[in-house]
């Protein structure tokens, strides 16, 4: 029945005398109810029922507002850098708005919550040292499976000039804390230092050898760190989230600037963001399997032609080797059968055959032992992951994998197993 | 001279005489009426309301036929600067008994009133609407109105998070 009523009419409904416990536990019912309780129509509705005009005046820890006016903006292409996630900001700020100063007002323990979070939210890191700083967001859940960007930026400001290789950015992730009252307890699910290539540096910082933050001057840096599906783990498993715990994002800003000349550098919030994508592979294995022979020398290529293409952007692809020596051959030597395999596969567009466009590249060095009179060896890889700038096309698609190996000519069967939704060969 | 009644068609091809009076009360019908001055009178087609939805409600304007309009209501208030939030309260002892139907009829009225923009009509429905959900738990409501749990894992996590740390947050 409830597909019946149009989402506004409930969202009428839930302002027709409903207080928030009951829109929460409507919003428990099901997809549609939730999305109309999340509505920001409905809490702005609601803060002008209960507060008339007046204007939330509180700014939260996760307002970009909070971000410092720009001194130097010299990137012609920053704005395209930030600007997907400017539209999900303000797409997700205003839903997030009206209800965020609707229960911050009406709400206690929402408010001291916060007030928890907000105490961590911007910090000043000193020579030497280094100091957390709370991401602003408690959406970024990243999950294993998918690709996972995270971009932001962070805003620097230093007393003296200053070599960036002194800057360390490390995103943590964490949950907790089971109570807002309570400290913080960090359960950590990842850690990972951002490189400094990931790091947009302003021109003003390239200097002959090495680049410099010059001092005095704030400065945006964003940055754009891609997590690959099989690098991290699943963070959502195991957590044991209390009646207040939520996973969070949080980053370091680590400063290994020396004590002499008394330099500083200021960290502001910084916003970090999941890019969602198609879920993560049903691990559902079917695949094409075909048998090869070593030809001799040093390496083998062979190629999977797909009729249709079943990858999708950010995906990942785990894959299953067998090696198998089914000749059973006499191996005077074990050195012999050292192989070294280095897999390297292409996803080829057909439509971009021509240009010879390679869509994705992943090597895998295997350096393994068969046995004597071994007669199959297994090789489970995490296979690859589909770039996220990858269009998939309904057009055929072909995986090219080569093998190179240091061994004797053997016989050697590569059946291929691609764990993927659907499989299509 | 405008006449008295107009003839409406329903979903189930019945044609229903009303008073200008209670057509006027559905925005709807009024902006039709408008659209339509000078034409022949031909009966203005609901395709969204049934005979036995919309006789209901006929039966509730005829009993608010005098009741101020929503417009002058919402005027005194901006006037005196009350904000309040509704209440779910049914004070009228006919609205009442209205109300006391099968909830497949309750959700007729209501998305006939929706249609209509019958205010006054809709704003009752959703009041009515209202109590039957107040205090109850997921479940509860999902059996009182037959609805389907189709959230996901993902979905739930993401309620949590949407949700904070509310002391409703269950």
């Amino acid at each position: 029945m409830a597909e019946l009523v149009p989402s506004d009419v409930w969202q009428q409904i839930m302002l027709s005398g409903l207080s928030t416990a009951d829109i929460i536990k409507m919003g428990q019912v099901c997809r549609s109810f939730h999305s109309a309780s999340l509505s920001p129509y409905l809490w702005k509705m609601r803060w002008i029922r209960r507060f008339g005009n007046a204007k939330p005046e509180e700014s939260t820890p996760v307002s970009p507002s909070q971000s410092p006016p720009l001194v130097d903006d010299v990137f012609d292409d920053i704005e395209d850098l930030l600007k997907p996630f400017e539209l999900e900001e303000s797409s997700l700020s205003e839903e997030y708005h009206w209800r965020h100063h609707y229960l911050l007002r009406t709400d206690v323990f929402y408010k001291r919550h916060m007030e928890c979070l907000k105490d961590e939210s911007t910090m000043l890191v000193r020579a030497s040292n280094s100091g957390w700083i709370w991401t602003g967001t408690n959406e970024n859940i990243i999950r294993a499976g998918q690709t996972n960007i995270i971009r932001g930026q962070v805003w620097i400001k230093t007393t003296t000039d200053t070599l960036t290789r002194n800057i360390t950015l490390r995103l943590l992730m964490f949950y907790g804390p089971p109570d807002p009252t309570k400290r913080l307890e960090k359960k950590v699910r990842f850690d990972i230092n951002i490189p400094h290539s990931c790091f947009r540096w302003p021109a003003a910082f390239h200097g002959l050898l090495w680049k410099t933050i010059p001092a005095g001057k704030i400065w945006r840096i964003p940055f754009k760190y891609e997590m690959k599906a099989m690098d991290i783990p699943d963070t959502m498993k195991d957590c044991n989230f209390g009646s207040y715990s939520k996973l969070y994002l949080r980053a370091s800003l680590e400063s290994k600037i020396p004590l002499l000349g008394d330099p500083k550098v200021f960290a502001f919030p910084m916003r970090v963001r999941r890019v969602t994508h198609p879920s993560a592979p049903a691990k559902k294995a079917v695949s094409g399997s075909k048998k090869w022979t070593w030809p001799g020398g040093d390496s083998m290529s062979f190629v999977v032609k797909m009729k249709k293409n079943f990858f999708q952007p950010g995906e990942a692809v785990p894959m299953v080797f067998y090696v198998l020596n089914e000749a059973m051959q006499r191996i005077p030597d074990p050195r012999q059968w050292e192989l070294s395999l280095y897999c390297g596969l292409t996803l080829v567009d057909h439509l971009e055959f021509a240009s010879q466009s390679n869509l994705a590249v992943w090597f895998y060095n295997v350096v393994d032992v068969l046995k004597r009179g071994q007669t199959r060896k297994m090789y489970e890889l995490n296979g690859f992951h589909v770039p996220l700038d990858y269009k998939p096309s309904a057009e055929e698609h072909t995986i090219k994998i080569h093998l190179r190996g240091h061994t004797q000519p053997i016989h050697v069967e590569v059946p291929i197993t691609i764990l993927s939704k659907q499989n299509e060969m | 001279m405008a006449s008295e009644s107009i003839s409406v068609t329903t979903s189930d091809d019945q044609t229903i005489q009303l008073s200008r009076k209670h057509a006027q009360m559905s925005q709807t019908i009024n902006s039709m009426l408008e659209d339509s001055v000078g034409a022949d009178q031909e009966a203005i087609p609901l395709p969204n309301v049934s005979s036995e939805v919309l006789k209901k409600v006929i039966d509730w304007c005829t009993h608010h036929e005098n009741d101020p309009a929503p417009v002058e209501k919402v005027k005194k208030l901006n006037k005196k600067r009350e904000y309040k939030a509704k209440n779910s309260t049914i004070s009228d002892e006919w609205d009442k008994n209205f109300v006391n139907a099968e909830l497949r009829v309750i959700v007729d009225i209501l998305l006939a009133a929706n249609y209509l923009d019958v205010k006054g009509l809709f704003e009752l429905m959703c009041k009515h609407i209202a109590n039957e959900l107040k205090g109850k738990t997921p479940d509860q409501i999902r059996e009182r109105f037959g609805i389907q749990d189709d959230l996901t894992e993902e979905d739930k996590a993401a309620m949590r998070k949407a949700w904070g740390a509310t002391k409703n947050d269950s």
